[in-house]
C-alpha cells in the first residue's frame, strides 16, 4: 500500500474503529490505516515522542480523522494543537464524530477544521461516506508541501 | 435763563447791524485816506520834479539865448574892420549885424581902463563914459575867455543890463573887450513866453544871484537879490525843490536848476496856498463819499434791523401760546430763519398737544391698571396690604379686611397691632432689604389662625425703601393636614422599612433560586451534550454490527435470525429519532430567539417546500393562504413549529381519505393590554384528537398512538409549544375525532410604525 496515502484516525472507541476498518476495505479505500486512542496519544504521534519516534514507522499521514470526544484531551484540542504550529497547520484535518452541534461545528471550523462529518448509522451510509472522503482527499486533492513533525 | 439777560448788555439788531456797517466800512476809510495821503505826497513828488524839469528846461533856454550872443559877440571880434582898428567901419558894421541877428541891445567896445572905446547905442562920435571894469570884464583881460556879467546899470543909456563879454585880440594881445549887451527883459520875455500856469512865479537869476528876469512884475523885481532861503538853496546844489517865499513875500514851493556853464538859475514857485486848495479839493471830495457811503450803509442796516427785529418779535406770541399749551399760530414773517423758527413751534405745540393726549390716554389706562390691580388684589384669598416706613397700614385688600378690619384693630396678639408701628418682622425687613418669610398665630375675626406671611421691602425708583408690602396666607388647614401627613409619613416609613426588609429576604431566596436555576440549566447543557455523543456511539455500534452481521453472515442465519436482525436495526433508529427530537428540545429550551420582523408567507412557503416528499408521498393536498400577516418572532423558530405543524398534519391523516392541509391566518382582537396578536390556523382532515388528549399533547414525550402506528417520538408539539412560548406567543388546538384537528398559534403583529 501507498504509504503517502496514509490516514491517521483518531478514535476511542474501539467498535467505531472495527466498523471505519469495514467500511474502508468495503469501500475499497487503499490506504493505510494508523489509529491513535486518545488526545494525548495523537499530539505525541504528530511531534514524534514516546512510542511514535521511529518517523520511519510513523510518518505524517495525508489526512487526518478526529474524533471529538476523547479521553486525556479533547478533539478540538488536538485540533487547535496542529493548527497552532506552522509545520503542521496545512494537514488536512477532517472532524469525524457522533454529533453536529452548532457550537462543535463552528467551533471545529473556527480552530481551522478542513472538513467536519457526521458519522452515519448505516454500516452503508458510513462505507459510501469514507469512499467519497477517500476519493476526494487521497485521490484528487493536492497534498500540501513541506509538512514536518512538531517536536 | 433771567439770570444771565442780567448779566449781558442787550442790544437791538438794528444797533448791531449798525455796528456791523461801521465795522466794515472803517477799514476802508482808513484805506483810502492813507492812500490818498500817499497819492497827495506822489503828486507833490511829481510836481516838484516836473518843476524842476521846466526850471531845468528854462536854464537851458536862458544858456542858449547867452550862447547866442556870446557867438554874435565873438564873430564881431573879429571882424576884420575892428582888427583895423576902423571904428566907425564896425561901428556901422555891428549895428548891422546886431540888427540882422535881431537883438535890440547894443555892442560896447571897452579897453583896459574900463573907457568905452565905441558903443553902438550912440552914434559913432559920440562921448562915451567910462566906467571902471566890472569884474566880469576884467576876467576877460585876465583869462582870455568869453565871460557874462551880472546885472548891472549901463552907461550911457543908465538902465539894468547884462552883458556878454569876449576877447578882441590885436596883434596877440587882448586889446578890448567887446560885449553885447543882453536886457532883463528879454528873460522875462521868455518866461512869459512859456505860459506858466497861473499863480506860479519864474525867475532868472544871474551867477551873484541876482533876478535877471521875471514873469511878474519884472519891473519891481529885477535887480533885487534872491530870498534868502533860495540864495542859501542855489549856494548848496545845482538843483532842488524848497519851500521858500517869493519877492512879494507869497508862500511859495520853488524848484529851481543851475546852469553848469554861466551859473546862471531859474526859479520857479508856485503858491502854497493853492497847492493846498487843490489837495483839500479832492479831501473834501473823498469825505463827501464816505458819508455818502455810511449814510446809504446805515440806512439799510437800519431797515434791515427793523424787519429782522419785527420777524423776531412776531414769534413771541406764538412762543407764549407754546407756554400756554394754546394753538401756536405763526403769522408769515419776511425773516426765513424766523420763519423754521416758527415753523419749530408750531412743531413743538402739535408735539405737545400729542404728548398731552398720550397722556390723557396713559392717565386713563393707569387708572383702569389701577382698578384692576385692586379687583386682583381684593379678590386674591392672601391678606395683602401695604406699611409705609412709621408701619401705618397704606392698602390693605378685602381678605385682610374681612379677617382683622380695615384698619386692623382685630389684631390682638402678643406681636401687637399690625397699625402699631412697624413690628418686629417689619424692622427686619427693613434691617435686611430682603423679603422675610416667617408663619405667626394670631386672633382673628374668624378665630384663631396660622398665616404664613411674607413681608418684602417697597422701593421707589432709586432704590431706596419706602415701606413695606406683605402678604399672608391661612395656612390653619394645611399646618393640621401636615401634622397629619407627618404622623402618617412617621407610620409609612415603619412599614416601608419593615417591607423593606421582607424584600431583601426575597431577593436574596430568589438570587438563590437563580443561582440553582443557573446550575441546573448548565447541567442540562452537559447532560445533552452527553446525550448527543455519547449515547450514539452505541446505537451506531448496534447498528453498525447489526448491519454487518446481516451481510457478513447471511447465509447461515435463518428467516427467525434475519428478522432479529432487522429489528435490531429498527430499534436503534427509532432511538436515533427519540434522541435528535430529545436535543431538539433541549436546544428550544436553552436557545434565545431574538426578535424580529418574519414574513409568514416566506416561512410557509419553505416549509411546505422542505415537506415536498412527504406531501408527494401520500398525495396530499396543501393550500397556503396568501398575504399572512407579518409577526415579531424568530425566523428559525418559526420554521421549527410549522414544520413540526405541518408534518403533524401530513402525519396523522385518515387512511381512507385524501389528506388536506389548509393554512390560514388572522388578525386577533386586543382581548388585554399587550401586544396585536396574529394567529395561524394550520388545519388537516387526519384522524383528530379527542377532546381529553388535547392537553396532553403539548407535553414532551406524550404520545396518543402506537409506534408501529404512528411513528415519531412524541415530542414535535412539545417543542411547538416551547418556541412559541419563548416568542411570546401562544398555541393550541381544536379538534375532534375523526374530524381533523385545527392547530393555531398565537404571535405577537409586527408593528409597522414601531
Amino acid at each position: 500500500m501507498d504509504a503517502s496515502r496514509r490516514i491517521l484516525l483518531v478514535e476511542d472507541d474501539e467498535d467505531d474503529v472495527v466498523l471505519i476498518r469495514r467500511a474502508l476495505r468495503k469501500g475499497g479505500i487503499e490506504a493505510p490505516l494508523q489509529v491513535v486512542r486518545d488526545g494525548d496519544d495523537a499530539i505525541d504521534y504528530f511531534s514524534g515522542a514516546g512510542k511514535y519516534r521511529d518517523e520511519a514507522l510513523h510518518p505524517l499521514p495525508a489526512i487526518v480523522l478526529l474524533d471529538l470526544r476523547l479521553p486525556r484531551r479533547s478533539g478540538l484540542e488536538v485540533l487547535e494543537w496542529i493548527k497552532r504550529h506552522p509545520s503542521l497547520a496545512l494537514l488536512p484535518v477532517i472532524v469525524f464524530t457522533n454529533s453536529a452541534q452548532d457550537t462543535d461545528v463552528r467551533q471545529a471550523y473556527a480552530l481551522g477544521a478542513n472538513s467536519y462529518l457526521k458519522k452515519p448509522y448505516t454500516l452503508q451510509a458510513t462505507t459510501d461516506l469514507l469512499q467519497a472522503v477517500g476519493s476526494y482527499w487521497l485521490d484528487h486533492n493536492e497534498r500540501p508541501p513541506a509538512l514536518q513533525r512538531q517536536p | 435763563m433771567a439770570g444771565m439777560l442780567t448779566s449781558i448788555s442787550q442790544r437791538s439788531v438794528r444797533t448791531l447791524l449798525l455796528w456791523l456797517v461801521l465795522a466794515c466800512l472803517l477799514p476802508g476809510v482808513t484805506g483810502a485816506s492813507l492812500m490818498f495821503i500817499h497819492e497827495y505826497r506822489q503828486g507833490r513828488a511829481e510836481q516838484e520834479r516836473s518843476m524842476v524839469l521846466t526850471a531845468r528846461a528854462l536854464v537851458a533856454a536862458v544858456d542858449n539865448q547867452l550862447r547866442r550872443s556870446q557867438s554874435v559877440a565873438q564873430a564881431l571880434a573879429t571882424r576884420d574892420s575892428l582888427l583895423a582898428r576902423d571904428f566907425a567901419g564896425f561901428h556901422r558894421g555891428a549895428r548891422e549885424a546886431l540888427g540882422q541877428a535881431g537883438m535890440g541891445t547894443n555892442v560896447v567896445l571897452r579897453d583896459e581902463n574900463g573907457r568905452q572905446v565905441l558903443n553902438t547905442a550912440t552914434d559913432f562920435g559920440a562921448p562915451l563914459p567910462v566906467q571902471p571894469l566890472p569884474q566880469a570884464l576884467r576876467t576877460v583881460f585876465e583869462t582870455g575867455r568869453p565871460t557874462v556879467s551880472d546885472l548891472f546899470v549901463g552907461l550911457p543909456l543908465r538902465r539894468k543890463i547884462m552883458s556878454v563879454n569876449v576877447p578882441v585880440t590885436i596883434d596877440g594881445r587882448i586889446a578890448y573887450v567887446l560885449g553885447i549887451g543882453i536886457l532883463p527883459e528879454q528873460f522875462s520875455a521868455l518866461l512869459q513866453a512859456q505860459k506858466l500856469p497861473d499863480g506860479w512865479v519864474a525867475a532868472v537869476l544871474d551867477a551873484g544871484g541876482t533876478v535877471v528876469g521875471r514873469n511878474i512884475t519884472p519891473e519891481r523885481f529885477v535887480g533885487n537879490q534872491a530870498t534868502a532861503p533860495l540864495a542859501q538853496a542855489l549856494a548848496s546844489a545845482a538843483e532842488g525843490a524848497i519851500a521858500s517865499t517869493t519877492q512879494e513875500g507869497t508862500s511859495v514851493q520853488t524848484a529851481y536848476s543851475r546852469s553848469p556853464a554861466t551859473n546862471w538859475s531859474v526859479a520857479i514857485g508856485i503858491p502854497i496856498q493853492s497847492l493846498q486848495q487843490a489837495m483839500l479839493l479832492s479831501l473834501s471830495r473823498l469825505a463827501a463819499g464816505m458819508a455818502a457811503l455810511f449814510g446809504i450803509g446805515l440806512l439799510l442796516a437800519w431797515l434791515t434791523g427793523g424787519r429782522i427785529a419785527r420777524s423776531v418779535r412776531a414769534l413771541t406770541a406764538p412762543a407764549t401760546a407754546l407756554g400756554r399749551g394754546a394753538p401756536v399760530r405763526v403769522p408769515p414773517v419776511h425773516l426765513r430763519e424766523a420763519a423754521e423758527v416758527g415753523a419749530a413751534l408750531e412743531h413743538a405745540g402739535e408735539l405737545l398737544r400729542q404728548r398731552a393726549a398720550a397722556l390723557q390716554a396713559r392717565e386713563a389706562e393707569l387708572a383702569q391698571a389701577h382698578t384692576r390691580l385692586r379687583d386682583v388684589i381684593d379678590s386674591a384669598p392672601a391678606l395683602i396690604y401695604l406699611k409705609d416706613l412709621a408701619g401705618n397700614l397704606l392698602v390693605v385688600n378685602r381678605s385682610y379686611e374681612r379677617l382683622l378690619g380695615a384698619d386692623g384693630r382685630r389684631t390682638a396678639n402678643s406681636r401687637g397691632r399690625e397699625d402699631a408701628g412697624p413690628s418686629a418682622a417689619d424692622l427686619e425687613v427693613l434691617r435686611r432689604g430682603e423679603a422675610v418669610r416667617f408663619e405667626e398665630e394670631i386672633e382673628t375675626a374668624e378665630g384663631r389662625k396660622i398665616l404664613a406671611v411674607s413681608k418684602a421691602p417697597l422701593r421707589n425708583q432709586d432704590g431706596e425703601i419706602t415701606g413695606i408690602c406683605a402678604a399672608a396666607i391661612d395656612v390653619t388647614a394645611l399646618k393640621t393636614a401636615e401634622a397629619h401627613i407627618r404622623e402618617l409619613v412617621a407610620t409609612l416609613e415603619k412599614r416601608v422599612a419593615q417591607r423593606t426588609g421582607e424584600l431583601a429576604a426575597a431577593n436574596r431566596q430568589l438570587l438563590e433560586v437563580n443561582g440553582l436555576l443557573q446550575e441546573a440549566n448548565k447541567e442540562l447543557e452537559a447532560f445533552s451534550y452527553t446525550v448527543a455523543h455519547d449515547l450514539r456511539a452505541p446505537l451506531r455500534g448496534i447498528q453498525g454490527f447489526a448491519d454487518a452481521v446481516a451481510e457478513d453472515y447471511e447465509d447461515k442465519l435463518d428467516d427467525t435470525g434475519r428478522d432479529y436482525l432487522r429489528r435490531i436495526a429498527r430499534a436503534a433508529i427509532r432511538m436515533e429519532g427519540l434522541i435528535d427530537d430529545l436535543l431538539s428540545l433541549s436546544h428550544v429550551s436553552r436557545a434565545t430567539y431574538p426578535p424580529g420582523p418574519v414574513e409568514l408567507d416566506e416561512v410557509l412557503a419553505q416549509v411546505i417546500a422542505n415537506l415536498d416528499a412527504q406531501v408527494r408521498e401520500i398525495g396530499a393536498a396543501v393550500d397556503l393562504a396568501p398575504a399572512l400577516p407579518p409577526v415579531r418572532a424568530n425566523r428559525t423558530a418559526c420554521l421549527q413549529v410549522f414544520q413540526n405543524l405541518v408534518s403533524n398534519a401530513l402525519k396523522f391523516s385518515r387512511p381512507d381519505a385524501r389528506a388536506q392541509v389548509r393554512i390560514w391566518a388572522e388578525q386577533r382582537e386586543v382581548e388585554h393590554i399587550g401586544p396585536r396578536m396574529v394567529r395561524i390556523w394550520v388545519e388537516d382532515n387526519g384522524i383528530g384528537i379527542p377532546a381529553t388528549q388535547q392537553q396532553r399533547i403539548f407535553r414532551p414525550f406524550e404520545r396518543l398512538h402506537g409506534v408501529s402506528e404512528y411513528p415519531g417520538s412524541g415530542i414535535g408539539l412539545a417543542i411547538v409549544d416551547k418556541a412559541v412560548r419563548r416568542m411570546n406567543g401562544r398555541c393550541g388546538v381544536e379538534s375532534e375525532v375523526g374530524a381533523g384537528a385545527r392547530f393555531w398559534v398565537e404571535l405577537p403583529a409586527l408593528d409597522r410604525e414601531a
